[in-house]
């Protein structure tokens, strides 16, 4: 049995969007080097309904969607999605970055040697 | 909102711990890993939920500006305490077999406060009934 290898410096990116933005935040936070994402639906309430007419501008169905990121890469990513989301614009959703302390996965026998980390 | 010396008092009770976040395929493993984490641990403050997954966003073939079939994951979570919290990742690391290929990630947070959790001594087994 090998060691594990603790993957640190990381940190995950949330964000509540709409639902039909769910699909582009991907693409951008792929094309700035996000490597796998983690979505679920949500429905939003409260607010929209103090909100009278204007509260049909809001779109309660959301998507969760979380991303882990190493910490240098986490203001290039976070800034893509914000963009990409329109979250400046009112009730589009929000989003936030929480440090993660350490991570663990999968390392491939090649990226092992290559560390000189326990190979098989 | 103000905090009450009562409330303030009350958050004493309930200290800084870990979140120890998985994801693993939907192929059953969550559930054997719950059951393992409550038998072997003693770890009841956990669970798990259904997820898309989006894996390997940058490596899958896909066409342009598209991206890849999702997958139906499970993401199991666990809270424990701070000195739980090496064995715990560590146990689930090697149970869930998260060194494998294509099994999914694991990652933990700090919690900054966590209330207990006790079930009814009179429930029946998940597994046996009994």
């Amino acid at each position: 049995m090998s060691e594990i290898i603790y993957l640190t410096d990381l940190a995950s990116i949330t964000c509540i969007v709409d639902k039909d933005r769910s699909d582009a935040v991907l693409l951008a936070a792929r094309d700035v080097g996000a490597r796998a994402a983690i979505v679920h639906s949500a429905q939003s309430w409260g607010v929209r309904e103090r909100l009278g007419a204007w509260g049909v501008a809001v779109e309660t169905e959301k998507d969760v969607i979380m991303i882990l990121v190493s910490s240098d890469q986490q203001d290039l990513i976070f800034d893509a999605i914000y963009q990409t989301a329109g979250l400046d614009a009112p009730g589009r959703g929000f989003m936030f970055i929480s440090p993660v302390e350490r991570g663990a996965t999968y390392v491939p026998e090649a990226v092992r040697k290559r560390l000189g980390v326990n190979p098989e | 909102m103000n905090t009450t010396p009562d409330t303030a008092a009350r958050r004493s009770d309930f200290p800084a711990g870990k979140a120890i976040y998985c994801t693993l395929p939907d192929d059953g493993t969550d559930k054997r890993l719950l059951v393992e984490l409550r038998k072997k641990r003693g770890i009841i403050r956990a669970g798990s939920a259904t997820r898309r997954g989006i894996a390997a966003l940058v490596t899958v073939t896909t066409k342009r500006g598209k991206l890849p079939e999702p997958n139906l994951i499970k993401q199991v979570f666990v809270l424990c305490t701070d000195d739980q919290a090496d064995e715990i990742f560590d146990f689930i690391f090697w149970s869930a077999k998260i060194d494998k290929p294509g099994r999914g990630m694991m990652w933990q947070q700090a919690v900054t406060g966590c209330t207990p959790y006790e079930l009814p001594a009179d429930i029946p087994d998940e597994m046996t009934g009994a």
